[in-house]
This record gives C-alpha cells, sequence and structure tokens, in this order.
C-alpha cells in the first residue's frame, strides 16, 4: 500500500515555487523526532538477532538434516574444489570439530596448524574407509560436543586460536556458522538441491558480527585504514545501518564511503559463496574504500 | 548514482535499512519544500515546523509505504506536506466555525488559503490527470519529464533537444495554467 496516486503527482506541482528555508534549528527537532519514533540501525521489519551459540546449533541441526537425506551415490559428488567429494568434505568438517575442541580447552596444547585444509588431511584419510554415514555421524557428534563445550565456557569474549587467528569465542562461533553454511552450500549444489538458507535470525547476527568484524578482518589482510570509516548500509530484515572504523580503533571518524548491499548477498560474500563483485552493491563516495571493505569480509572466514 | 529516480530508490532503501543519515540527506534536500508548501497551506510558522517535523517522521517510519514508480521522492513528500496542511486548516476551520455562533467566519488567512486546500483537495478526489490532458502538448510533455520522471530544467532541456530557457518557459507557464485550472475548478467545487 502506498499512500500516492499518479494525480498527486499534479498537486506536488503547486508546491515547487513554496520552497523557503526552514528556520535553522528545525533540522535537529525534526530529525530527533523521527528517531525518537524509529530507533536507527535496524531495519523497519527488522528480524532480531539470535545468539552465536543457538546460530551455530541451529546450522548444525539444517547440516545434519542435509546429511541424513543424503542417497548412496550423492556421498560420492564432486563438493568442493580442495576438499573433494561430498565425503571427504564431511570427514574434514569432522576434522575441525576436533581441533576446534582442543582449541576450546585452555590446557590443550594444539601445534601450529595455519592452514585450515592441511589441518585436517590426516583425519580426512583415516576416515577415508569408513561407511559415510558413520563420518557424518562422527562430525556430528563433534560439532554437538563443541556447541555443549562452548555452553560451558562462560566469557565468550575469551580469547582462542583458530588456525593462524585469535579471536573470541563468539567469532569462533560466527566462523564456524559460516562455514557449515558454506558447506551445506556446496553439498546441495553437488546433489542438486534447492539452496540452503538461514532463517533471518542467524542472518541478523552474522551481519551484526560480520560488520563488527571488519577492522579486524583489514587488520588480518594488513590493510587497515587508521582514521577512516565507512558507512556500511545492509538491506532486508536481517540487516542495518552500520558505520564502522577501518583499522582497530575506538573512535570512529567521519564515514567516506557508504555500501548499500542486500544482507543476504553481503553474508555470501563473507562466507565465499559470491565473490565480491558479484555482490549486488551500491558504493557511494571514496569507491576504492569501498571495494577494500567488500573485498576484506572474507578475511576470518575458513572453509 | 545515476538518475534522479535511482537517487531517490537508493535514499528510501537506506532509510528502509535504518540509516538515520540518508533521512538527514533527504532533510537537507527537500525541508525547503516541505517547509514552504505547509507555509503557504496554513500562513502559520508554527504550524509548518510541526507539519516539517510529522512528515520526515512518517517518512522515517513508514518507508515502505513509498511508491517510486509513482512518483518521484520530492513529489511524495510534497503531497504528504499538502495533506497534512489542509487537515491542519480544515481543522481550525472547524474549530472557528464551532466557536463561533454565527456561521463560517472570514477565513483568517485570506481567501487563497482554502482554495488551494480545498482545489488540491478536489484535484486528487476528481482524477486531475485529466487536467493535465487539457495543457498544450509541449507543456504536457516538459511538465511529464519534469515531475513524472524527476528532471531538472536541464535534463529535461535535454530531453527534449531545446534550449534551457525553452525549457523554463514552458513549465513555468504549464504551472500558471495549471494553477488557474485549480483555482477555477477549486471556486466551482466551493460555491
Amino acid at each position: 500500500m502506498t499512500d500516492m496516486s499518479p494525480d498527486d503527482e499534479i498537486i506536488a506541482l503547486l508546491a515547487e515555487p513554496a520552497v523557503i528555508d526552514p528556520p535553522s534549528a528545525l533540522r535537529a527537532r525534526t530529525l530527533a523526532r523521527a528517531t525518537s519514533g524509529r530507533r536507527p540501525g535496524r531495519p523497519v521489519d527488522a528480524a532480531r538477532p539470535c545468539d552465536p551459540l543457538a546460530a551455530f546449533d541451529r546450522t548444525v541441526a539444517d547440516l545434519d538434516g542435509l546429511l541424513r537425506s543424503l542417497t548412496g551415490p550423492e556421498w560420492d559428488a564432486p563438493a568442493h574444489a580442495e576438499h573433494g567429494r561430498v565425503r571427504d568434505l564431511v570427514a574434514h568438517l569432522a576434522g575441525v570439530e576436533r581441533l576446534v575442541l582442543r582449541w576450546l580447552d585452555p590446557h590443550d596444547t594444539v601445534p601450529d596448524l595455519p592452514d585450515h585444509v592441511v589441518a585436517t588431511r590426516s583425519v580426512v584419510a583415516e576416515l577415508a574407509g569408513t561407511d559415510p554415514r558413520d563420518v557424518a555421524r562422527q562430525w556430528h557428534e563433534g560439532a554437538r560436543a563443541v556447541a555443549d563445550a562452548i555452553a560451558t565456557v562462560g566469557d565468550r569474549g575469551r580469547m582462542v586460536a583458530f588456525h593462524d587467528l585469535t579471536i573470541s569465542v563468539n567469532q569462533l562461533l560466527v566462523t564456524r556458522t559460516g562455514e557449515l553454511w558454506a558447506h551445506a552450500i556446496d553439498i546441495c549444489q553437488a546433489t542438486g538441491r534447492p539452496l540452503p538458507q538461514l532463517d533471518m535470525e542467524r542472518m541478523a547476527m552474522l551481519c551484526d558480527e560480520l560488520v563488527a568484524a571488519v577492522p579486524l578482518a583489514l587488520a588480518y589482510r594488513g590493510s587497515s585504514v587508521p582514521g577512516r570509516a565507512a558507512r556500511v548500509v545492509l538491506t532486508g530484515p536481517a540487516g542495518g545501518a552500520f558505520t564502522v572504523p577501518l583499522a582497530l580503533e575506538h573512535k570512529v571518524a567521519d564515514p567516506e564511503v557508504i555500501i548499500v548491499a542486500d544482507a543476504v548477498g553481503f553474508c555470501q560474500v563473507a562466507v565465499r559463496r559470491l565473490r565480491p563483485d558479484q555482490l549486488d552493491a551500491a558504493i557511494e563516495g571514496d569507491l576504492a574504500l569501498g571495494d577494500l571493505v567488500l573485498t576484506s569480509i572474507d578475511a576470518l572466514a575458513r572453509d | 548514482m545515476g538518475t534522479p529516480s535511482d537517487r531517490d530508490a537508493l535514499l528510501v532503501t537506506r532509510v528502509q535499512a535504518g540509516d538515520d543519515s540518508a533521512l538527514a540527506a533527504v532533510y537537507d534536500e527537500h525541508a525547503g519544500l516541505v517547509y514552504g508548501l505547509a507555509r503557504r497551506v496554513t500562513r502559520d510558522e508554527e504550524l509548518a515546523r510541526d507539519i516539517t517535523q510529522e512528515v520526515f517522521a512518517y517518512l522515517w517510519e513508514k518507508p515502505d509505504r513509498i511508491d517510486l514508480s509513482r512518483g518521484s521522492l520530492r513529489a511524495y513528500l510534497a503531497v504528504l506536506a499538502h495533506r497534512r496542511a489542509v487537515d491542519e486548516v480544515r481543522r481550525h476551520e472547524a474549530r472557528s466555525r464551532a466557536e463561533t455562533a454565527a456561521g463560517p467566519p472570514e477565513d483568517e488567512a485570506g481567501p487563497e488559503t482554502s482554495v488551494v486546500a480545498e482545489a488540491a483537495r478536489s484535484w486528487g478526489e476528481k482524477h486531475l490527470s485529466r487536467t493535465l490532458g487539457m495543457l498544450p502538448a509541449e507543456q504536457r510533455e516538459a511538465v511529464q519529464l519534469a515531475y513524472y520522471e524527476g528532471l531538472t530544467y536541464v535534463q529535461v532541456a535535454r530531453e527534449l533537444g531545446i534550449p534551457e530557457g525553452t525549457a523554463k518557459y514552458r513549465l513555468r507557464a504549464a504551472l500558471a495554467r495549471l494553477r488557474t485550472l485549480l483555482t477555477d475548478e477549486a471556486r466551482e467545487a466551493i460555491s
């Protein structure tokens, strides 16, 4: 439903000669009154972001359901450029869960394993002769153990290792949720299924966390831009409007670029299932800065 | 960012997403129109300020009510401001009538206020696109480009392959003619 009829355009004609500069104090009063009725930062039809652990839990359940639906030959379908077949991809995930459990244990000493793919090769080899449904069961048990371990952690701000990253437990959950979603996409593509969608609560959480992680992502890539900021506007119920510093600093400068993009597409770029140049985004202001942000948001992804 | 309608679409998208800096940008671009129109119809600065606040608050809270396929953001805001201003004038007149036993009083704001208000309402109600059809073709063409497609004088001139001064003249002439038609119709409606 809209407030306009084509005839209203003619009424608008009458307004043209009526332009008068309003009193200068009216601007602040008008903006304050508007934003007192609807809080800035969130879309009109905003989804409530879920807890990162709930997002991980739900994504584990989704992938478990998908794996249970696979038929015999589908396990051998090529699914990933580096991991290979669906069965090998799931074995890789089983290896990731084992590693994450160790990284979550402050008393465990995990060897230096910077490369995400190489780090799980031994597990993939170990499970090569195992029935793929059993591999899937092992992955699911491992993922549940990770969720249980995190539920007992308490301080989700605690920093933990994850390959060559040191991130908070919440950031780890975000990265893992993204990884499971990305691989569910791989498996669905490999087996001709419709691509999996995350619910809007998970998407909203991912948007919040991924935008908040932009300074870290830039720092990881060695491309921080101190003293500058971007306005990121993500559309759809999971989106919102955010001003992000482009370096690890507390002071936020006035944004020099505005990036407007679909929230779901933004998350797909962040989990490397959409290239930044495929994202339908509008960039106003410093275009190079906008491109830098969009090409950096996948820096913390591991798949 | 490309055409005026692209710019409108992007601003509305940003407002929908909760970007208050987009609301500020819309205010900076169109507050003069909204405030000026409200003041012209109500002849009251205080009311015009209130109406301006209400129009932008409404835009912020209900951005999904805009259909940019049916007109520009500027036209939408003008319509909102006009409707709200006419409502205020009517409310004021009704109050005055209730307070005065001896019939409708002289309009304090002068005859133009109620005429314009009534006429605009009348236009909306009687499908006044017919009125647009009463303009000479060259004026109608210029008006359609300027107000339906949101082009500036310069862009209208370029689009029609005519000098800028000619485009300006055609738009002014069209506006004057529309005003006359509007006022005639309003007088008929009121008498």
